[in-house]
């Protein structure tokens, strides 16, 4: 299977000025495309990081990040941000949608922010908001919304611009497990029918399950990786 | 004792010290003690408080160590109230100064000054015998120290040297054993009294007119006819030569008496016990004593106490603080924006601490306990705003002073005086300003306190937003009610209990029944109903001029500078709310109208989302910047209206003349049209008309009794004479004429022919509150009826108007020359009016007629454009003095920005995430800052815009103004405004973008 993403020796230090963390100790990772990877590891061991680095989210100290053949380390911040709008959708722990944006305006926003006309930026967010069961839900600002309608309407801000990877950072981490199960069943379904690839960073055993390929990491390292061959979801 | 310990003491202190600081000096002027002691209670209250809690003083004094630069800021915008009014005091202060050292210097070693005028306008002369027994009794008056009889009258003075003569100036005839009342220093030594027959003494200032050195040859034109006489030395003008300022000459008394050929004397000087400034005191008792030896049927009947110094001295003290008090006035507008950002500041602060308090508030820590952690830390602030803005307030005074130093000097060779040179500020103003300073903060930091610490825990710490209000809140129904019988107590307090139709209370009783009712349809309509429809009424009723309602028939006060201030604050308000309540519906129609595409949509979207979901902090954003905009627009207006009827004006007031000239009485002109044709200067070619006028003085009957006898005022009035080529020829509009003549031109022949009719000017029509001082004030004049003068000989003259005039310039009574002969006995022609070709040469003209005939010669439209000049510095002075306020809004909008940045770090995360380039990010909150500042600068100029009309409709529309709008230099203003916040706002929001998306994201 062709890899949508790949890093080699990806070294990511933070320096506070007065310590240095080494989050990230020369990681090599390479993640085909449709697949599922889950990515685990205990509190402070780089999942995060990582995430954030082959995404583009954040700079490398050391290494290189391929994303669809590019060295996303080498782009500029604008190339990157492109490639993120156009490409990538997010998913995180909390949520993060834009509390003064309505539900439907919260997902339109990575289409307009890209350059789609408003009309069609409108007409893709009501599909996206269908597609995760929240069409009736469109003008409600997130403060009207459960946990697990906001992560619903995360994902749908995630897939409107039909990206090719999603990331998803603890998507379940604030949900409890029956919600938490209706969003990875969202995911799952969505990978299949889109194959759209997913990297998911969890604590949790039971989401991890559901994904083709499990890395676990510790201390900024790749310690174990689970895959059934081709990446892709149960 | 519970409910005292729950009781937080220090707020109610300090709202009860304000309150009793405020009222106390605004009616008695309290020294400094009084200022001391109300700052040791509140810095007492705020102690003994910290002292029963020292972990909340900690808690509150870190968290300004925590951030330094935003305490900075903080303390920034504090100290603009406090600079506003340290700045007003010291420029009262200076002012103050200034008048008393002017009136000190005017009156030197003289305290009071007795004189009289006969019917005829000239002064009384007192025989030698007569005031040597009257100097008698009056030097038995207690405290008298001297009395001098001296002679002093307008001459003609030439230097023959140079050719520059002055037609007015003094010849003072002194009495050389007069020495208590100064000497003559040259300087500043003492030079000897008496002089050679031949010689005088000129001070300095006439010196420097007359371009007259020592040795300089002068003729003086007295009713004897020419004299030459040769400068001894040129004093300074201080001492003897002090009173009245200069402008003269001085001799022996008996010179004088000899070149003007009188005898006796006509102005007597009393100087009292102690120096310069101790004589003063006595002036009281010596005035009195004075005016019973005046008294009818004394024998000097004819006299009367002219001046007084302690009097002067202290009415110039009183105008000179109105000079304070207007800007106090004009910069309550920016201590209010400054209060503002006070509240602003302090609810973002809460905003930023909300977690944390919210965990506070879980762990044990009651409400009173985060509300005085907050007011301890709001004290500090206070008090270090308050030390700093009272030294600020020194430095802007000063610059306040050196511009209007710079207005004065416009005035030309005229000023001799100097405002810089008084500079000076009192530990009085200082200490008050401080005081102020101080517990606006303080009180201002107490109720954001209060609103801070009624927060939910649970919403604090989970960051949930507050709930709104339910429409059916039993609480607003209350409110409502509350504030419409407040209101209508209001009113009837003012009308019935305190009988005081003063319309400011009215407005503010109305207004407050018309919030009332908006707080009461609320809970029917929802918030935005019951809002708009109270506010939009708000907004019509303050915008309407006061003279459309049917008040003023009963309003005794019908609004004066603080009617401005309330108008400001109302509409304002309502202007603000309104849009707020209604944001999204504007904004829903000008993005549509825009037809906005494309790539700005997301960033304006998030630019404009945030601020109407936070609608407090937005409005009152927006409300610092109208309210500052507002009264730079409403100042604007008022200036722009005025100059651009000046020329209109000017014309109306002129008739078509460009030079008017005075002559010395002892110098007059019998044809000036055959001195023109002669003198080789000048050409007849170069005027249209020449009129000679004859004029006067009389006294004049007025339709007002004086309350102390009952008889009716008799005032002074000038009056004029003209002759047939005026009648025929002048362009002097009427305001009303009689309708027996159809034209204007019939009007004035009519006059001419028939002694019995008079024209009187515009004054005794626009004659009100706001006018000039003048006699027609208080003369009941209606066409077609009498007015009653006073001859010489002391019987009455009854003439009939027939006409009023537009122009007021030449105050009085306007009749043919024959009426003014036949009557008065007044033939000399004293005034020439110049009609030119070319009114441009008016300036030039006027200093040949001047230099060549010996008269005072004024161009009227130079005249008038210095005049329009210096009242044009003087609204820019106090427009400059109100931008201080837009400081405040650009600096708070600065703060706000930055506190965004801070606040929606995550948030800006997820959008760099989602695709929001680092150029999206600076837009969005530029466009952010952009919309605040442009909503306010909107309701600002448009609300500035119609109280314009409201003042042009009210005050100049009477006055025949066209209304303008000098949208140049509103939208300049503006455009500083805007473009200064987007300079504020660059730093943070360009800061937003430099942020991590993995950084915001992991940020909390």
């Amino acid at each position: 299977m062709m890899a949508i993403i790949s890093c080699t020796n990806l070294h990511k230090t933070y320096d506070t000025g007065k310590v240095k963390v080494h989050a990230l100790r020369g990681l090599d990772l390479s993640i085909g495309k449709g697949g599922m990877v889950a990515v685990m590891g205990p509190s402070g061991c780089g999942k995060t990081t990582l995430l954030n680095c082959l995404s583009g989210l954040d700079s490398v100290t050391e290494g290189e990040v391929y994303v669809e053949n590019m060295k996303i380390n080498d782009l500029s911040d604008n190339k990157k941000t492109e490639h993120r709008a156009m490409r990538m959708g997010f998913v995180f722990q909390f949520y993060n949608l834009l509390p003064v944006l309505s539900a439907l305006e919260n997902v339109e926003l990575p289409l307009l922010v890209s350059g789609v006309r408003p009309k069609v930026a409108r007409e893709k967010a009501l599909k996206a908001l269908d597609l995760v069961g929240l069409k009736d839900w469109a003008p409600h600002v997130p403060a009207e919304l459960s946990g697990g309608e906001r992560q619903r309407v995360t994902i749908a801000r995630a897939l409107v611009n039909n990206p090719a990877i999603v990331w998803a950072d603890e998507p379940t981490g604030d949900l409890d497990k029956k919600t938490s199960n209706g969003i990875m069943d969202l995911m799952c379904r969505l990978n299949k029918e889109n194959k759209q690839t997913f990297v998911i960073v969890t604590h949790d055993p039971g989401v991890a399950a559901r994904a083709g390929r499990q890395i676990r990491m510790e201390d900024g390292k790749i310690v174990k990786d689970y895959s059934n061959g081709d990446d892709s979801t149960d | 004792m519970s409910i005292i310990k729950k009781f937080d003491l220090v707020t109610p202190v300090v709202v009860i010290l304000l309150l009793v600081a405020f009222s106390v000096a605004m009616s008695m002027k309290p020294g400094l003690l009084f200022y001391w002691i109300i700052i040791f209670i509140s810095i007492g209250a705020i102690t003994i408080s910290v002292l029963k809690n020292i972990v909340l003083f900690k808690v509150g004094t870190r968290n300004i160590s925590r951030r330094k630069g935003y305490s900075v800021i903080v303390i920034l915008g504090l100290m603009i109230g406090t600079i506003i009014i340290a700045s007003s005091l010291i420029v009262g202060d200076t002012m103050e100064k200034m008048i008393v050292s002017l009136n000190y210097k005017v009156f030197d070693e003289v305290d009071e000054v007795v004189n009289g005028r006969e019917a005829d306008g000239s002064m009384t002369y007192l025989s030698e015998e007569s005031y040597i027994n009257l100097s008698r009794v009056i030097l038995e008056i207690p405290n008298v120290e001297g009395v001098t009889g001296e002679v002093e009258e307008t001459v003609s003075i030439k230097n023959e040297k140079t050719s520059q003569n002055e037609p007015n100036y003094r010849l003072v005839g002194y009495n050389v054993s007069s020495k208590a009342f100064g000497a003559f220093y040259n300087d500043g030594k003492e030079m000897p009294f008496d002089l050679a027959e031949d010689e005088v003494y000129m001070d300095t200032d006439s010196a420097k007119a007359l371009e007259a050195e020592a040795g300089h040859g002068l003729s003086i034109i007295t009713p004897t006819g020419k004299h030459f006489l040769n400068i001894s030395a040129i004093v300074d003008t201080e001492g003897r030569t002090g009173w009245a300022m200069g402008r003269g000459i001085y001799m022996p008394l008996e010179r004088a008496q000899y070149y003007l050929n009188v005898s006796g004397i006509n102005i007597i000087k009393v100087t009292n016990e102690g120096d310069v400034v101790g004589g003063e005191e006595h002036c009281e008792g010596v005035v009195k004593e004075l005016e019973k030896l005046f008294v009818e049927g004394g024998g000097y009947d004819n006299l009367e106490v002219t001046r007084n110094k302690a009097k002067e001295v202290s009415e110039g003290r009183e105008g000179m603080s109105q000079f304070s008090d207007m800007f106090l006035v004009f910069g309550s507008f920016s201590i209010i924006a400054g209060v503002i950002l006070i509240i602003n500041i302090f609810v973002m602060l809460a905003e930023e601490r909300k977690g944390e308090m919210g965990i506070s508030r879980a762990v044990g820590m009651k409400r009173l306990h985060l509300g005085r952690s907050f007011l301890y830390e709001g004290s500090i602030y206070a008090f270090i705003s308050a030390v700093i803005g009272a030294a600020m307030g020194i430095l802007v005074a000063y610059l306040v002073i050196l511009f209007t130093e710079s207005i004065f000097s416009s005035f030309g060779e005229h000023v001799t005086f100097s405002i810089l040179d008084n500079f000076n500020f009192t530990s009085l103003s200082i200490i008050q300003a401080f005081t102020f300073g101080m517990l606006i903060t303080l009180i201002t930091v107490s109720f954001a306190s209060k609103r801070v610490s009624k927060l939910n825990i649970v919403r604090a710490i989970r960051n949930i937003p507050e709930p709104k209000i339910p429409k059916k809140s039993t609480r607003m129904l209350i409110f409502g009610i509350a504030t419409l019988v407040v209101g209508v107590g209001l009113g009837v307090l003012a009308i019935f209990v305190l009988n005081s139709y003063q319309l400011a209370s009215i407005y503010v009783g109305i207004s407050f029944v018309v919030l009332g009712i908006g707080f009461i349809i609320r809970r029917y309509l929802g918030d935005r109903w019951g809002i708009t429809i109270a506010s939009g009424i708000l907004l019509i009723f303050w915008s309407i001029p006061g003279s459309i309602f049917p008040f003023p028939d009963i309003v005794d006060d019908i609004g004066g500078m603080e009617f401005f201030v309330l108008s400001g604050i109302f509409l304002v308000s309502s202007g603000v709310v309104l849009f707020v309540y209604n944001s999204s519906q504007i904004l829903g129609v000008i993005v549509k109208l825009w037809g906005l595409t494309n790539r700005p949509t997301a960033s304006l979207k998030t630019a404009t989302s945030y601020p109407m979901k936070n609608k407090f902090r937005t409005g009152m954003t927006i409300y610092m910047f109208a309210l500052i905009i507002f009264t730079i627009t409403v100042m604007y207006m008022i200036i722009g209206i005025m100059s651009y009827n000046i020329e209109k004006t000017t014309q109306e007031q002129m008739g078509g003349l460009d030079i008017v000239g005075i002559a010395n009485p002892n110098n007059p002109i019998d044809n000036i049209e055959m001195r023109i044709e002669e003198n080789p200067s000048l050409s007849l070619n170069d005027f249209n008309a020449v009129y000679s006028i004859t004029s006067g003085y009389t006294l004049l009957n007025t339709s007002k009794r004086d309350p102390g006898t009952d008889e009716y005022i008799i005032v002074p009035s000038s009056m004029y004479g003209f002759g047939n080529d005026f009648s025929a020829k002048n362009r002097w509009t009427f305001n009303i004429h009689s309708s027996v003549y159809e034209t204007e031109r019939e009007v004035w022949q009519a006059v001419f022919a028939d002694s019995n009719l008079v024209i009187l000017d515009g004054s005794f029509v626009a004659a009100d509150e706001y006018g000039p001082p003048n006699p027609a004030t208080q003369v009941d004049a209606k066409i077609g009826k009498n007015i009653t003068m006073i001859g010489t000989d002391g019987r009455p003259i009854n003439k009939t108007v027939v006409g009023i005039l537009d122009q007021f310039i030449f105050s009085g009574i306007f009749m043919s020359e024959n009426a003014m002969e036949e009557e008065f006995n007044l033939t000399i022609k004293g005034i020439f009016l110049f009609d030119l070709v070319d009114g441009d040469k008016g300036e030039e003209l006027a200093k040949v007629i001047e230099r060549e005939f010996s008269i005072n010669a004024v161009a009227l439209k130079t005249a008038v454009e210095q005049f329009t000049n210096i009242m044009e510095q003087f609204f820019n002075l106090f427009t400059a003095f109100m931008s201080l306020g837009l400081i405040v809004g650009i600096a708070g909008l600065g703060i706000i920005t930055l506190r965004a940045v801070h606040e929606r770090r995550q948030e800006i995360g997820v959008m760099r995430s989602i695709g929001f380039k680092r150029r999206h990010i600076t837009m969005s909150f530029i466009q952010e800052s952009a919309f605040i500042s442009l909503a306010g600068i909107i309701i600002g100029v448009t609300l500035g815009v119609i109280i314009g009309y409201a003042i042009w409709y009210d005050g100049f529309k009477v006055l025949d103004y066209d209304f303008y709008i000098p949208w140049s230099k509103i939208l300049v203003v503006a455009l500083i405004a805007f473009v200064s916040t987007a300079v504020f706002t660059i730093p943070p929001s360009y800061s937003a973008s430099k942020v991590e998306p993995a950084d915001a994201l992991r940020y909390e």
